[in-house]
């Protein structure tokens, strides 16, 4: 299947931040941590928990590919590697990039997956999270 | 409970889950950008974007599942998650979420435990399977 789409946007870096890891925040995201919170204490305010990054993940910056295919665009997949600590008072950048455009097709027709590459730094450019993200769009 | 080691086969869970639109609208309620969350709250903007129904935001899920292993087991250190969508996840309905134990690596003598979680509906039916990676501090 021939994708139509701007690959001129493969590969290109795109920045987002800085995304502040302050000590309310901190407590918002354990208040919402509700399996958690259900079975034990909260955790000592100090800990953060590494899976905040993925709150900032809909705030970045990404261009429009200009995709043409599909009416319906929903969430496919993410993995995530935990790399590194983060601290309350550290400020994190985001920096994303399209990796793959791809088509597959399956029982209800073709669908186009879109990737995208994200590294999460902290202001010492310490490398703390990897996110790859997969979005599919298919016709409705 | 706090386990300090898993052998191969080892389940972790089941809990039951539900995911309510409270939990959706607290999560987004600490999120940066509202704008891109409107089919998440709002049923007619679902529908405009041709979403039959309210669903859950797709990366409120890895904060589920880290917390459901982390619940199992506070001791657990995630290292690495890696989830796919099998199908929508609709708001308000009942979820089982297990994991089982099926690798397990020793480096420099730390253990890394592999694991897999199924996310299932009341019908059994699958609709995220994810696979993790973490060590027991």
């Amino acid at each position: 299947m021939n994708i139509e789409y701007d690959k001129n946007k493969l590969g290109i870096e795109y920045e987002s931040g800085p995304f502040f890891i302050t000590e309310e925040l901190i407590k918002k995201f354990k208040d919402i941590s509700h399996i958690k919170s259900q079975i034990q204490e909260p955790d000592n305010l100090t800990t953060v928990p590494i899976q905040i990054c993925n709150l900032f993940m809909p705030s970045l910056n990404k261009p429009d590919i200009k995709l043409k295919f599909g009416n319906l665009l929903f969430f496919a997949g993410q993995t995530i590697d935990f790399l590194s600590d983060i601290k309350i008072g550290d400020s994190l950048t985001a920096t994303t990039n399209l990796a793959k455009v791809y088509s597959k097709t399956g029982r209800s027709g073709n669908m186009v997956f879109i990737e995208w590459d994200t590294n999460f730094k902290t202001q010492s450019g310490n490398l703390v999270s990897n996110i790859k993200e997969s979005f599919v769009k298919i016709k409705v | 409970m706090a386990q300090n080691e898993y052998n191969l086969g080892d389940q972790i869970g089941p809990i039951n889950y539900m995911i309510s639109e409270k939990d959706v609208s607290d999560f987004i309620s600490i999120n940066e950008s509202r704008d891109s969350f409107k089919r998440f709250t709002s049923k007619k903007h679902a529908e405009t974007e041709k979403f039959p129904i309210s669903i859950v935001p797709g990366n409120m899920h890895l904060i589920v599942l880290s917390d459901f292993l982390i619940s199992c087991n506070d001791n657990i250190v995630i290292k690495k998650m890696d989830m796919i969508f099998r199908h929508i996840m609709k708001q308000n309905i009942q979820l089982y979420i297990t994991g089982f134990i099926t690798n397990l690596l020793i480096e420099d003598n730390i253990k890394t435990y592999e694991c897999d979680i199924t996310v299932k509906n009341d019908e059994n039916i699958t609709l995220i399977i994810a696979n993790s990676k973490f060590i027991i501090k």
